[in-house]
């Protein structure tokens, strides 16, 4: 193949986000002056007014009784600083990635918090301005794309490995970070041939620590499948063709198969686009496909079909003997709250998200019998589905998500409780949290001891603090034992992980 | 490609880490006669290791082609940070560069599992594309009868 061919090869894989038409630049950005106006008027936006460019330590102050067996630390990742230079973000997904770490023990419960130096924020500190596009924004005289990390702003999740902590986004490299200082070491290569390849937010780790995940080049219409040693050794990485894969954000996976539903939202490549977010389509009409892969071999074995709708989120699968896979997720109708809802937040505009937010959904996949059935479990809104880390890939009992009823109208507009469902039972048990904090993911862990316990990061936005609540995940019912407060509030994250130790 | 030792032109290096050619052996696929004489710069930045060679492309653009015409292949040595290539007697007109930095020397792009170069790469102009590859149009430097330079900055 000749060297042209290469390069041209490698650019039509980097126009990833498009760079599309340039803005004039604003005296004032209408954005930020729209959002401060707003919050004055909802004070509970201030989950998405970003953080400052600076660094974050403090001992969190805490009231109750922290369980003594639980130690360790949360790691958690999310948009973090939405503006730079007097220019705010369209889309609540651009922020720059936000790693958080919660360490507790000893009675005592410490907060670091970082943005990821990214090279994009690296470049753009260094201009005082915003200069790349992002997923939904596009700044004004915005620079072209050499490659998809190019606006990786590694915001979405973290990954502990071995001595280093990976922030991850999904459509490029993974950015590893010192986990005691958070200081961000640069992107990662596990191996030469998949250097710049897309890494999901949300690889699944089996209880042995064998990790898998996946990535989609959208334009290339490639899915990506990783398969990591329980000693975080790449095993394996294959390319797969999948037409019209779209953007599949998270997957599941079982003793024998990795499974992941492909809703139909595409880029179409002859929109006159400004972002990527403005060239995605909505084929409501079309199916979402189930795609089931082998693990054996990598191989996609089955594609089923499901109605349209959209999933940001599985909690977990399961395969019992004749090959049924069960599985959970948080299913919404279709990606407004996406392509619609996270961009007008950002010039806070409140929305009414109750029809295209997600509810509860359970779902049974026969691979011998060549059936994809859904249902719903539970007539609420859910979303941040977990298990325990125990429970990955077989069969679960427990499974935690946040919820909102859907009689329930707090005084924001977000979810407002935590919801633990016991799978065998159908038992919901659940806390309501105060109008005046906005809950974030809530992590089901495994202390030392074996006890088992909730971690449940929010915002008062009332008192303009960032907490960490533990509930008893037997008995959430009950509310928290513990409280730890922050004298300062961060953006919403999104995801995380625990390190028990 | 093959390796081409025979496109690699004499050569001394300076102390500034500047490449001249000193005699342009390497037009050989000149795609027609130059009407006037002209000097053409390639300046390559942010070269960042010294491992393997540069391989170097001159387009000419206009001659009835929108993707250009290769007039010059040119493999030079790494030098940090930077390299910058004189060529001689080329014909005034609209030219484009593209560079590859074949750090293992092995006359090709090393390519990850769907192609995308992971050796480093650039074009002139530093152009960058918008849905697809950058334009021609982009990538393209005017050059009269003073000369040219066309600057490209290595991508990691």
């Amino acid at each position: 193949m000749q060297r042209r061919q290469f390069l041209e090869l490698a650019l039509t894989a980097a126009a990833l986000a498009p760079l599309g038409r340039v803005a004039a630049m604003p005296l004032g950005d209408t954005w930020e002056t729209a959002f401060r106006a707003a919050l004055e008027e909802a004070p509970w936006l201030l989950g998405y007014l970003g953080c400052e460019d600076r660094p974050f330590d403090a001992s969190a102050k805490v009231t109750g009784t922290w369980p003594a067996a639980l130690a360790g630390s949360l790691y958690r990742n999310g948009p973090g600083m939405h503006s730079l230079g007097g220019w705010r973000y369209r889309h609540l997904f651009d922020g720059d990635g936000l790693v958080q770490c919660w360490r507790f023990g000893n009675g005592e419960v410490r907060h670091r918090a970082r943005l990821v130096a990214t090279d994009k924020l690296e470049r753009e500190r260094a201009a005082g301005r915003r200069l790349l596009p992002g997923f939904g924004s596009l700044p004004p005289d915005a620079v072209g794309l050499a490659g998809a990390d190019d606006l990786n702003p590694a915001n979405i999740s973290v990954l502990p490995q071995g001595d280093r902590l990976l922030a991850l986004w999904e459509a490029g490299s993974p950015y590893a970070l010192d986990p005691e200082t958070l200081a961000t070491r640069g992107p990662v290569t596990f191996s030469a041939e998949t250097r710049g390849l897309p890494f999901s937010a949300h690889p699944r780790q089996e209880p042995d620590g064998t990790l898998w995940n996946f990535g989609y080049l959208a334009g290339l219409n490639k899915l990506v499948l990783w398969h990591f040693t329980p000693d975080a050794r790449l095993a394996r990485a294959v390319v797969r063709d999948v037409p019209r894969i779209g953007m599949p954000h998270d997957f599941v996976v079982t003793r024998q198969h990795l499974l992941l539903l492909l809703p139909p939202l595409y880029p179409d490549p002859g929109a006159d686009a400004a972002t990527l977010l403005d060239s995605l389509r909505w084929h409501g009409e079309e199916a979402t496909r189930v795609l089931v892969v082998r693990k054996s071999d990598l191989e996609i074995v089955t594609t089923l079909e499901l109605p349209a709708q959209w999933v940001f989120h599985f909690g977990n699968a399961w395969e019992d003997e004749a090959g049924v896979i069960r599985f959970d997720a948080a299913r919404a109708p279709d990606p407004r709250l996406m392509t619609e809802t996270f961009r007008e937040l950002m010039r806070g505009t409140e929305a009414d998200f109750t029809t295209s937010a997600a509810r509860p959904y359970r779902y049974r996949v026969d691979l011998q019998g060549g059936t994809a059935e859904e249902e719903p479990f539970a007539d609420m809104l859910g979303e941040f589905p977990l298990v325990l880390p125990a429970e990955v890939a077989r069969r679960h009992d427990t499974l935690v998500m946040l919820g909102r009823d859907l009689d329930d109208r707090p005084r924001h507009d977000g979810l407002d409780r935590v919801c633990v469902f016991d799978l065998a039972c159908e038992r919901r048990a659940s806390f309501r949290y105060p109008d005046t904090e906005l809950p974030e993911e809530h992590l089901p862990v495994t202390a030392a001891d074996g006890s088992r316990w909730l971690l449940g990061p929010s915002l008062d936005w009332a008192s303009g603090q960032s907490l960490l609540r533990v509930f008893r995940l037997d008995d959430v019912a009950a509310g928290p034992v513990a409280t730890a407060r922050l004298p300062y509030a961060l953006p919403l994250g999104l995801h995380g992980r625990f390190l028990a130790g | 490609m093959a390796k081409d030792a025979q496109w690699l032109p004499r050569v001394c290096r300076t102390a500034a880490g500047t490449i001249m050619v000193a005699t342009l052996l390497l037009i050989a696929l000149l795609a027609q006669a130059p009407a006037a004489a002209a000097e053409i710069q390639l300046v390559v930045e942010d070269v960042r290791s010294e491992q393997g060679v540069l391989r170097l492309e001159l387009l000419r653009i206009g001659d009835g082609s929108e993707d250009g015409v290769t007039t010059a292949q040119i493999m030079v040595p790494a030098v940090v940070p930077r390299v910058r290539v004189t060529l001689h007697d080329l014909g005034t007109g609209r030219y484009a560069a593209r560079v590859h930095h074949d750090v293992d020397d092995d006359g090709a792009m090393a390519t990850n599992l769907v192609g995308m170069p992971t050796e480093p790469w650039g074009v002139s102009n530093d152009a960058r594309g918008r849905f697809g590859p950058p334009r021609m149009t982009d990538m393209a430097v005017d050059v009269g009868d003073e000369g040219g330079v066309l600057r490209m900055t290595l991508v990691h």
